[in-house]
């Protein structure tokens, strides 16, 4: 066996050396690949890397500069063809006058143009993909590409997961120079540093890192950028989506970063020494480092009027522990504390559960199954018919199993409850994160009833305190304690909120000038009667 | 050995309030309040009526007041040797063998009640709770929660005490309200029970307290140092003492002065009579689930102090891996056969003796060697609060 081992082993580290030979040459090939001066080359050159007599997109357009044959090359459908005729071909055919003899240098042609010189094969190739027309002339060992990329994209559209009904209503898309744009937009001071960087073997993706000098604090977006590095190392095909790169704990329940489709709410964290780091087509923004407060408020919070906002938390948290514990409340006491519920209420469950024959451990992983299915079904069913499937999931099967005398008909109550608590989360990984969890807790009730779930909880609570995300306890500032304004269970009135969440070290400590505010605040005699305080 | 940050990186990690791994303030009110506070609850209770009588509830003012100067002496001794543990300082005090000595004393001491309240405990829940479940089972599965929660690390223990907290009080409060009807008040008087025999019984049982002081092992992880452990340790005690004499009085008012004595698990019986209104009674699963909590969060601390201790005697590189074998000698010693389940407050007395007598002769004598060895003179005054 041991010589098997060996053998792999040298086997894994001849391919890792081959990878490695491999890269070095390529690396090399991209630094040493200068257009040929010939016309002819160079298009042979470009045709073959694109397999041009296979692939229909691929266009060459003959034209003249000057005396002089050129091509003009780009990919049909990621140009803008009108804008090609018009701002390009037509004034490079357009006949000079002949008394001019000295032919003028293509910026001075084209001057209306964003026009950028490139000197070997793989730039005019990376620019071709990124939707440039590149311009090659004959005994010129530089080609042209005009910024006129035509990518099709969506409009800006209203957010989708993370609805408000007071506040803005934009969400990002899949192309980033809207997404950046929207960002500036919301955050207008020239601190705001929007940096790119390229990752990706076959597919070349941009990252982009949101954050704001002065504030965040420069460890942070260097631990970033180290990680990215790290990527970049890896030299993978395509970076799919950058959050699973970036992550420290892949395997952990908890997410680590922040998911939002919401400018406004980017801004907000960014406001606060958070960084945002978004990707090319996909049209979310990751916010570092998340904790749970930041998971379990909504942009609305800040929003609505203080008492509205606390009473919407309120509820929230209700709903987080009705998501996570009524299944295992209910199996516990149905299974080992009977005594806990009044008679007439026992009676009521014996009477409906009389006719059913599974056991309520079983009865009630029925139940949470059926409702996971239909919840999984309808994000992929199609919409045309997708209300059906809420009718034939949740009154047809749900009344159905209830005359068939398969579940009782509390169970049904308790796994509705339960479900429409789930949707109450405003982030879709943490609620994907308690929607999991309770399966464990349906477990620990199973075995020990409400001790398993006393348990259970105690260990998940040291589990969750303990997390950290990018540096940062996943329960600062409440627990350990860290100055901040106090935005955890409740919230300040807006005015109040002052000081910079600590727990995130950002440089700039506060938020805003509160010592001359109250200066103001008293010399105001209608302001003055509310204040409790001297 | 204290680093200084080099750059940003280093910047990030050491003065990153996250992940300095030390307590504050809060943590070390929560911790005390129940390492303290839930003995009010479990076995310590029936040697308070044995000492005191209906003055039981009395009981833990007058153990407040007895360690008040304890814990003031102690946390002078560590502020003349601001960020030191314990045994360092003993280590300068007394030299290297006698502390050892006097560190393989608390540890055979500390093992023995971790064990002997553990299988208590566990005896508490299956005989109110769970009468048909193993006991070996029961014990097995809390002390996995617990040791979990320890082997996170002090920093995530008062971090889960801190967030328990408000629970925990709030749970008392509830106790409270569900038997305030069925109380008789009268049952407390005479206000002094037995007179003054209670005091020293109270002396020569100070070992039931002696948590807090095993806490001075760890003053070097206690942000703002011995200023921190005086002030948190008196309010966590002092928090601890009212839940535990609310608890106690409730217990006497209920239950009725001598037939108290004949209740085995007072807090248990006593969730078992709280009931609200007419329609919610008999909620007593709701209160195991947080005294279970508050119980987890208890053993978690002692056990992270064993291995601790243990880390200290052997020497160990990697202090973590210690965890199982102490929790594996917890277990196995927890399953000994006792002839007769009351020989357990026999031997529970013997402990409370022997710590009463090594720790605190141990202690004072620390004190009364740091006037004369070493040390800074006026450093309290500079410290400042967390």
């Amino acid at each position: 066996m041991r010589w098997m081992r060996l053998n792999m082993k040298n086997q894994l580290v001849m391919h890792h050396e081959k990878l490695a030979r491999e890269h070095t040459q390529k690396e090399m090939m991209h630094l040493k690949t200068p257009l040929p001066r010939r016309l002819n080359q160079t298009v042979q050159l470009i045709k073959e890397r694109f397999y041009a007599n296979k692939n229909a997109d691929f266009q060459t357009r003959f034209t003249s500069y000057g005396r002089r044959r050129a091509y003009l090359i780009y990919l049909q459908g990621t140009v803008e063809q009108a804008l090609v005729e018009h701002a390009i071909l037509a004034p490079l055919n357009h006949p000079l006058p002949r008394r001019r003899r000295i032919h003028p240098g293509i910026d001075a042609r084209l001057s209306s143009l964003n026009i950028k010189p490139l000197k070997t094969i793989e730039t005019v190739s990376d620019h071709l993909l990124n939707g440039y027309p590149v311009l090659v002339i004959d005994g010129e060992r530089t080609a042209y590409a005009f910024s006129m990329s035509a990518f099709p994209s969506r409009q800006i559209g209203k957010p989708d997961n993370e609805n408000v009904l007071k506040g803005p209503h934009e969400a990002f898309t899949e192309d980033i120079e809207k997404n950046s744009a929207l960002i500036r937009r919301y955050v207008r001071t020239p601190k705001l540093i929007h940096e790119m960087h390229t990752l990706g073997r076959q597919q070349k993706t941009s990252i982009s890192l949101f954050y704001i000098e002065g504030v965040i604090n420069p460890a942070l977006v260097d631990n970033i950028k180290k990680r990215l590095d790290a990527i970049d190392r890896l030299d993978y095909d395509q970076i799919a989506n950058i959050e699973q790169f970036i992550e420290e704990r892949p395997y952990s329940l908890l997410p680590s970063m922040l998911t939002t489709e919401r400018p406004d709410r980017v801004a907000a964290h960014l406001l606060e020494g958070h960084i945002a780091i978004m990707q090319d087509n996909f049209p979310y923004a990751y916010i570092a480092p998340a904790t749970y407060w930041t998971l379990f408020h909504t942009p609305e919070d800040h929003y609505a009027r203080l008492p509205y906002a606390w009473f919407s938390r309120g509820v929230r948290t209700i709903a987080f522990f009705l998501t996570l514990l009524t299944p295992a409340a209910y199996v516990a006491v149905t299974n080992y504390h009977l005594e806990m519920i009044p008679i007439a209420l026992l009676m009521a469950i014996a009477g409906t559960r009389e006719m059913v024959p599974f056991p309520v451990i079983l009865e009630i992983l029925l139940m949470e199954f059926s409702f996971e299915l239909i919840r999984e079904a309808s994000i992929r069913i199609p919409s045309q018919i997708g209300p059906t499937i809420g009718i034939v999931g949740a009154i047809i099967l749900g009344q159905a199993a209830v005359q068939a005398n398969i579940v009782s008909p509390i169970m049904v109550i308790v796994v509705a409850i339960t479900g429409l608590a789930s949707y109450a989360h405003p982030d879709l990984s943490f609620g994907f994160a308690i929607r999991i969890a309770r399966f464990f807790f349906i477990a620990a009730a199973a075995t020990l009833g409400f001790l398993g779930i006393a348990l259970l909880l105690a260990a998940a609570l040291a589990y969750a305190v303990s997390f950290k995300s990018f540096g940062v306890g996943y329960f600062t500032p409440w627990a350990p304690y860290v100055p901040s304004s106090h935005d955890v269970f409740l919230r300040k009135p807006l005015p109040n909120e002052t000081v910079m969440p600590l727990s995130n070290m950002p440089v700039q400590k506060t938020k805003a000038n509160r010592k001359r505010y109250l200066s103001l605040d008293k010399s105001d005699p209608w302001r003055k009667r509310r204040r409790w305080h001297p | 050995m204290k680093r200084t940050p080099t750059n940003d990186q280093d910047l990030y990690r050491t003065h990153n309030p996250s992940t300095n791994d030390k307590i504050g303030f809060r943590e070390l009110i929560a911790i005390d309040f129940f390492l303290l506070g839930v003995k009010g609850t479990d076995t310590t209770v029936p040697f308070f009526y044995e000492f005191a009588g209906n003055a039981a509830w009395l009981m833990p003012l007058f153990i407040f007041l007895f360690i008040l100067p304890f814990v003031l002496l102690v946390s002078r001794l560590l502020a003349r040797f601001e960020g030191k543990n314990l045994l360092i300082i003993s280590e300068h005090l007394i030299g290297r063998p006698l502390t050892y000595l006097a560190a393989w004393v608390l540890f055979l001491l500390g093992m023995a009640a971790t064990v002997l309240n553990t299988r208590s405990y566990t005896q508490m829940t299956g005989i109110m709770f769970y009468g048909r479940t193993p006991l070996i089972f029961l014990y097995a599965v809390i002390l996995l929660a617990t040791a979990y929660v320890a082997y996170r690390g002090l920093e995530t223990i008062g971090r889960v005490a801190s967030l328990l907290l408000p629970y925990a009080l709030f749970s008392i409060v509830l106790a409270f309200l569900g038997v305030y009807d069925i109380i008789d008040y009268r049952a407390i008087f005479p206000l002094f029970g037995q007179g003054w025999s209670v005091l020293p019984k109270t002396v020569t049982h100070l070992g039931f307290v002696v948590d807090i002081f095993y806490f001075a092992l760890f003053a070097g992880l206690l942000k703002s140092g011995s200023r921190t452990y005086q002030n948190a340790t008196l309010i966590g005690t002092a928090m601890a003492g009212i839940g535990a004499m609310g608890l106690i009085f409730m217990y006497t008012g209920v239950f009725g002065y001598p037939a108290v004595n004949q209740v085995l698990f007072h807090y248990q019986q006593l969730t078992r009579i709280a009931h609200y209104g007419q329609f919610i009674n008999h909620i007593e699963a709701a209160f195991l689930g947080t005294w279970i909590l508050a119980t987890v969060v208890h053993f978690a601390i002692y056990i992270y102090t064993m291995v601790y201790l243990l880390h200290y005697l052997v020497r160990a590189k990697d202090m973590f891996r210690l965890f199982v074998p102490i929790v594996a000698a917890i277990f196995f010693a927890g399953l000994y056969p006792y002839r007769s389940e009351k020989l357990f407050f026999t031997y529970r007395e013997w402990i409370v003796w022997a710590l009463t007598a090594t720790v605190y002769p141990y202690l004072l004598l620390l004190v009364l060697l740091s006037r004369t060895k070493g040390g800074k003179k006026r450093a309290r005054k500079k410290t400042a609060y967390t």
